[in-house]
């Protein structure tokens, strides 16, 4: 790939991904200034890596697999400094005290228990869930994290799981 | 009570996603050359303290008597200087060619190094700096009137090390839990 090609690559995957790839920062990093940041680092990834690209894979898998590898980088080195712990999601208990039903809750509210969940999550679930989040079929997941597609039916399935129980009212569980 | 659908949560997903800022292009062609002097930057702090050590051993190699102080002045500059050259040598660097792999393999690699460097810092980063230590103290001992003096003198940088040591087997220790985590997932899958 010429240099000038690369670069039309560039243009063209910032076009279509950009706005999936700001969302995906918000699940990496919370604060504003350190997302923006990250932002510009999988941007300068991505420009890097098109070099690379041979269309061995669909354009799509490359660009998440190059942004979730570099926001991988920037949480490992974040969490060197927060001493956050991560998790996978079969770990994570949520207190089911609070009795709004999902589908009633605010957007605010889905949204903040959404990224408090994926807050949590170590990086090859969390990875997982934004991908789903965004739309991206079990298959095509499954091609980007190296997970069996069962894998992450299972996972998407927990996930939904802790959304209801969080927002069931009590005794509503199930 | 129902999980939520797909369709809802993709449109929550998606409403309340802000706009990416694009860089323009020669501003992330500039960053891309740039990446690699923030990575020299971020050790910049260790080769301050290795030039310093540098300066203050060379000193010592002037001016203090005594061989053996001498030689352990400088068995210490040259262990600094091995373990800078092996900080530099073992920072991990963003790879564009890795990062185009599974985001799974990529982690668990990135673990793996990390755990790499932190279980062996006695050996690359400690270790290099030993034997001119060693020798310097012992040098020092005919300057206390008491074995026990000279112990408490000595237990001061012995126990700085031990410490630096331990925290980073700790921390390595909680890497390798990581990593078999994974691993008993990657398993869990198989079967």
């Amino acid at each position: 790939m010429t240099e000038a090609e690369q670069d039309q690559a560039f243009t063209d995957v910032i076009a279509r991904f950009g706005g999936a790839i700001a969302r995906m920062a918000r699940g990496y990093e919370a604060d504003p200034d350190l997302r923006r940041d990250l932002e510009q680092d999988i941007q300068v990834a991505l420009w890097q890596s098109l070099a690379g690209f041979d269309g061995r894979c669909a354009l799509s898998t490359w660009v998440w697999r190059v942004a979730h590898n570099r926001a991988t980088s920037h949480i490992i080195a974040q969490r060197r400094r927060s001493r956050g712990n991560w998790s996978n999601i079969e770990n994570i208990e949520i207190a089911t005290d609070d009795p709004t039903p999902f589908e009633r809750a605010t957007s605010e509210q889905a949204m903040a228990l959404v990224l408090s969940i994926i807050d949590r999550l170590d990086p090859p679930d969390r990875q997982i869930l934004l991908l789903y989040l965004e739309g991206v079929a079990a298959t095509e997941i499954g091609e980007i994290t190296g997970v069996s597609p069962d894998a992450v039916a299972t996972r998407i399935h927990r996930f939904k799981t802790m959304l209801t129980r969080r927002y069931a009212p009590s005794g509503d569980a199930s | 009570m129902t999980s939520p659908n797909d369709d809802s949560l993709h449109s929550l997903w998606q409403q309340v996603g802000g706009a990416l800022a694009p860089l323009p292009l020669t501003e992330v062609k500039s960053r891309a050359t740039a990446l690699n002097r923030a990575i020299g930057r971020r050790n910049r702090r260790e080769y301050i303290a290795t030039a310093f050590v540098t300066l203050i051993f060379a000193l010592y190699a002037l001016i203090l008597p005594g061989t053996l102080l001498k030689i352990g002045s400088l068995l210490i500059i040259a262990g600094g200087f091995v373990m800078a050259w092996q900080l530099s040598r073992r920072t991990s660097r963003p790879d564009p060619a890795a990062e185009a792999t599974d985001v799974r393999a990529y982690y668990r690699a990135r673990l793996a190094t990390e755990e790499h460097m932190l279980a062996n810092v006695g050996l690359w980063y400690i270790g290099p700096l030993l034997p001119g230590l060693a020798l310097f103290m012992a040098s020092l001992a005919d300057q206390f009137g008491s074995a026990p003096g000279f112990a408490a003198f000595a237990a001061i940088p012995g126990l700085i090390v031990l410490g630096v040591w331990l925290l980073n087997r700790r921390a390595a220790a909680m890497l390798r839990e990581q990593i078999a985590r994974l691993d008993a997932a990657m398993e869990g899958e198989r079967k």
